[in-house]
C-alpha cells in the first residue's frame, strides 16, 4: 500500500495530483458535515426519546394510594393531559384488552415498538400521516399505551439540510481545486526561476547565478543550494583547466631534454662511446616522464576519492616510528639526520598506504631542499582540546618564504631556489590531496630557521571538518588518552 | 624456458620476443585470446605473458581459462592500465604477477623467473636457511654464522625476499612492492638506502657481502656467498 502511495505522485505528475488533492480536500469536508449532521439528528431523538419515556414513567406512575393504575385511571390522565395540550407534542393511544382505543388522539401508528423509535402516525386533527417518534408499553392487563412524539424538527431539518450539503459539496470541489492549481502556480513560479538560470547555463554562461532575493523559505535556500553547486562547478572546471595547462607546460621541459639527447645521438659526427652513453641519459629522462605521469595518476585518483577503500585505524606512534626507521637511511646517504620528536598516542582513521605516501613525500621534500646536515624531525602533536591531531615534519634547512607557502602546495609549482634540483613538483601536491582526502590540511610554518610542514588529520571516531568524498569515513572510536 | 606471449600489438609482441630471446628463452606468440587457447591446449608452456586488453575474449577472461587447466603455467600481466583498482583486479583473477608498460625488458626476466620459481618458494614460517644465514621468520630473527643480526622490520623483509629469490636477480620494484606494498612509486632511493644496511648488518662479523648489486635491474643474494 505505501509503495503504491509512494509511486502515485512519480506517476501521475503535479498537473494531475493537484485536482485530486482539491477533490480530497472537497470529500473531507462533505464528510465532516454529514458527520455533523448524523451526530446532531442523533442528540435531537434522543431528547424526544427521553421525553417519550419520561411520560411513560409519569402516566405509569403508581396512584396516591400506592396501588397499580388501571386502565381508567391512564384515561384519566390522558384525558387529562391532552386537554390542556397546547403545544406539547406529545400524543398518546390506549387500547383495551379487547383492540378498542379508549383514549388519545393518535389514531393511527405504524412501526412503533417496546423501544423508542421512528414511527408514522396520524392523529384525529390531521389528515396525513406524520414522522415521529414512540414507544409501546404493553399494559399488564392486556392493554397496551403507545405515546407518540412528533419529530417534525428534525424531519424538516432533513429537509434543509441535505440540499445545503449538496450544494456545499459543489463549492469545495471547485473552491478545492482552483486553490490547489493557485498553489502549484505559485511553486511553479519560484521553481521556474531556477529552471531559467539553469537553461541559460546549459545555454554556455557558466557564470549566471539564480536570484535569491525575490524567493523566500525554502525557495530561497534551495536557490542557495544551487548557486553554491555552480561556484563549485566553475571553480572545477577552472581548476581542470589550470591543471591542463600546467601539465602540458610542465611537460615540455623533460621532453625537450629527452628530444635533445636523441638528437646529439643521431648526429653523425657522434662517437659511437658517446652515442651509449646518450641512449642511457635518454632511457633515464624516459623512465622520468613516465614517473610522472605515474604521479599524475596517482594524484588524480586520490583527488577523484577512488583510492578511499581502505581506510581503518591507524595507531601513529607506530606508524611514524617505522616509516622513520626505514627513511633514516635515506636520509643518511642524502647528508641530512632524521629522527623522532613528541609522540602523542591518538589514532586516526586512515588508508595506510596513503599515507605512508603521504610521510614519504614530506621526508624526501626535506632531503631535497633542506640542504646537507640539516636535522628532520618527525612528530606528533595534539593541540589542547583539540579534534585534530597533528604530524608535523619540521626542517632546519632554508625553509620557504611566507609569500610562496600558499603556491608550492599546487601541482607542478616549484620555486625558482628549487628548480635546478631533482623532484617533479608533485610531491607536496600528492600530500595535500591525500590530506584532504583524509578530511585534513596541510599548512606550513617557519622553523626558525627552516621549514615546518603540519598535516592536520582528524582523531579516529570524530567527525570530519570537511569531507572530501561523500562518504566521510568513520572508524570505530580508538582515541588514546 | 618456453614461454607463451598473447599479446595483439604486433611491434610489441615482437619487441617482446626479441627481448626474451637475448635472455634464452623460447617464445611463442598469439595475437588474440581464441588463439592462446588453442596453442595452450597443444603445448605445454613454463610461463604465460598476457596482455590485458585483447580483441575478442578479454585477457582475465584467457586467465580464467588458463587457471581452469589442471597442471597451469603460472601467468604474469602486462598492461597498460597501471591504476590500482585494474591491479587488484589481474591479482584476484589469479595472475601471478602484475607489470605495468613500459616495461623494463630486465625487469620482466626477474620477474618470469620469479613467477616460475613460485611453486618451490617456501612460504616463510619456521626457520630456514640459506648458507650461513638462517631466519626464524615468525619470530622475526636472523643470523649469519651464529651471530645474531638485528634487522628492523622492513630489513628483515629485505633479506627474507633476497633469500626466497636466492641466485635469481630481484629488482628494485620488486623489493619496493614486495616490501612495502603499492604504496609508492619506485624512484625514491627507499631500497637502495635499505639495502646498504642490510649489507652493513650482514657484513658485521667480518663475513663477505653476500648481496651483489646488478647494475641497471637490482639485486642478487649469492648463496654461494651467504
Amino acid at each position: 500500500m505505501k509503495a503504491v502511495l509512494r509511486a502515485l505522485p512519480m506517476r501521475f505528475g503535479l498537473r494531475a495530483i493537484v485536482p485530486l488533492f482539491g477533490l480530497a480536500l472537497a470529500l473531507v469536508l462533505m464528510v465532516l458535515g454529514v458527520l455533523a449532521f448524523m451526530v446532531t439528528e442523533n442528540r435531537l431523538n434522543a431528547q424526544v426519546d427521553h421525553s417519550l419515556y419520561k411520560r411513560e414513567a409519569k402516566l405509569l406512575k403508581p396512584m396516591a394510594s400506592g396501588r397499580a393504575p388501571t386502565l381508567d385511571d391512564i384515561r384519566a390522565r390522558i384525558d387529562a393531559r391532552e386537554t390542556g395540550r397546547t403545544i406539547s407534542q406529545v400524543g398518546h393511544r390506549l387500547i383495551d384488552p379487547h383492540g378498542t382505543q379508549i383514549a388519545g388522539t393518535v389514531t393511527q401508528l405504524i412501526g412503533s415498538g417496546t423501544t423508542a423509535g421512528p414511527v408514522e402516525f396520524e392523529e384525529m386533527r390531521g389528515h396525513h400521516l406524520r414522522s415521529g417518534r414512540a414507544v409501546t408499553v404493553p399494559l399488564s392487563d392486556g392493554g397496551r399505551l403507545d405515546i407518540v412524539a412528533e419529530s417534525e424538527l428534525v424531519e424538516n431539518m432533513g429537509k434543509i439540510v441535505w440540499p445545503m450539503f449538496l450544494a456545499m459539496l459543489g463549492v469545495a470541489i471547485f473552491g478545492g481545486i482552483a486553490v490547489s492549481i493557485a498553489l502549484s502556480r505559485f511553486i511553479a513560479a519560484r521553481l521556474d526561476t531556477t529552471r531559467r538560470t539553469a537553461d541559460a547555463i546549459m545555454a554556455g554562461n557558466l557564470s549566471l547565478r539564480v536570484p535569491v532575493d525575490p524567493l523566500d523559505g525554502m525557495f530561497a535556500d534551495q536557490a542557495r543550494s544551487f548557486n553554491h553547486m555552480l561556484d563549485r562547478i566553475e571553480a572545477l572546471m577552472q581548476r581542470m583547466r589550470q591543471i591542463s595547462t600546467d601539465i602540458a607546460h610542465d611537460l615540455r621541459t623533460p621532453i625537450t631534454r629527452l628530444r635533445g639527447t636523441l638528437e646529439a645521438c643521431a648526429d653523425d659526427h657522434c662517437r659511437p662511446e658517446r652515442r651509449h652513453a646518450l641512449t642511457e641519459i635518454a632511457l633515464q629522462e624516459c623512465d622520468d616522464i613516465l614517473r610522472l605521469f605515474s604521479s599524475l595518476l596517482r594524484l588524480s585518483e586520490i583527488e577523484a576519492g577512488r583510492r578511499s577503500i581502505a581506510f581503518d585505524a591507524l595507531y601513529l606512534p607506530e606508524f611514524v616510528g617505522e616509516t622513520v626507521e626505514y627513511m633514516q637511511p635515506v636520509l643518511e646517504d642524502a647528508g641530512l639526520h632524521l629522527r623522532c620528536g613528541a609522540m602523542t598516542d591518538a589514532s586516526i582513521c586512515a588508508d595506510r598506504d596513503l599515507l605512508s605516501q603521504l610521510l614519504v613525500n614530506l621526508l624526501e621534500n626535506a632531503a631535497c631542499h633542506a640542504g646537507a646536515r640539516a636535522e628532520v624531525t618527525v612528530s606528533i602533536l595534539r593541540p589542547v582540546k583539540s579534534e585534530m591531531i597533528r604530524i608535523r615534519v619540521a626542517d632546519s634547512g632554508g625553509g620557504i618564504a611566507a609569500a610562496d607557502r600558499e603556491k608550492v602546495l599546487q601541482r607542478f609549482v616549484r620555486l625558482d631556489t628549487s628548480r635546478s634540483r631533482a623532484g617533479n613538483g608533485l610531491g607536496l601536491a600528492l600530500v595535500d590531496a591525500i590530506a584532504r582526502l583524509h578530511g585534513g590540511i596541510v599548512t606550513l610554518g617557519d622553523n626558525r630557521p627552516g621549514l615546518i610542514v603540519d598535516v592536520h588529520l582528524p582523531l579516529a571516531g570524530r567527525r570530519m571538518i570537511r569531507p572530501a568524498v561523500a562518504t566521510a569515513p568513520v572508524c570505530g572510536g580508538l582515541m588514546h588518552a | 624456458m618456453k614461454l607463451l606471449v598473447i599479446e595483439d600489438d604486433a611491434a610489441i609482441a615482437g619487441l617482446l620476443v626479441s627481448g626474451l630471446s637475448s635472455h634464452g628463452h623460447h617464445t611463442v606468440t598469439a595475437s588474440n585470446g581464441e588463439d592462446a587457447v588453442v596453442t595452450l591446449s597443444e603445448h605445454r608452456f613454463d610461463a604465460v605473458i598476457l596482455d590485458r586488453m585483447l580483441p575478442g575474449i578479454d585477457g582475465i577472461e584467457v586467465l580464467h581459462h588458463i587457471r581452469r587447466t589442471h597442471d597451469y603455467p603460472p601467468t604474469l600481466i602486462l598492461s597498460a592500465l597501471g591504476d590500482t583498482a585494474s591491479r587488484i583486479e589481474g591479482i584476484e583473477a589469479g595472475a601471478d604477477d602484475y607489470l605495468v608498460k613500459p616495461f623494463d625488458m630486465l625487469e620482466l626476466n626477474a620477474r618470469l623467473n620469479a613467477v616460475v620459481r613460485r611453486t618451490g618458494r617456501t612460504d616463510p614460517a619456521g626457520v630456514w636457511a640459506i648458507g650461513a644465514i638462517e631466519v626464524f621468520a615468525t619470530h622475526h630473527k636472523a643470523s649469519r654464522n651464529g651471530h645474531a643480526l638485528y634487522l628492523n622490520k622492513k630489513e628483515f623483509g629485505l633479506l627474507i625476499e633476497l633469500m626466497q629469490h636466492c641466485d635469481q636477480v630481484v629488482t628494485r620494484r620488486m623489493l619496493l612492492e614486495r616490501v612495502w606494498g603499492y604504496s609508492f612509486e619506485p624512484g625514491t632511493n627507499i631500497v637502495q638506502s635499505n639495502i646498504s644496511r642490510l649489507r652493513t648488518k650482514l657484513t658485521e662479523f667480518g663475513d663477505t657481502d653476500p648481496i651483489e648489486t646488478v647494475r641497471g635491474s637490482g639485486y642478487v643474494l649469492h648463496s654461494a656467498l651467504a
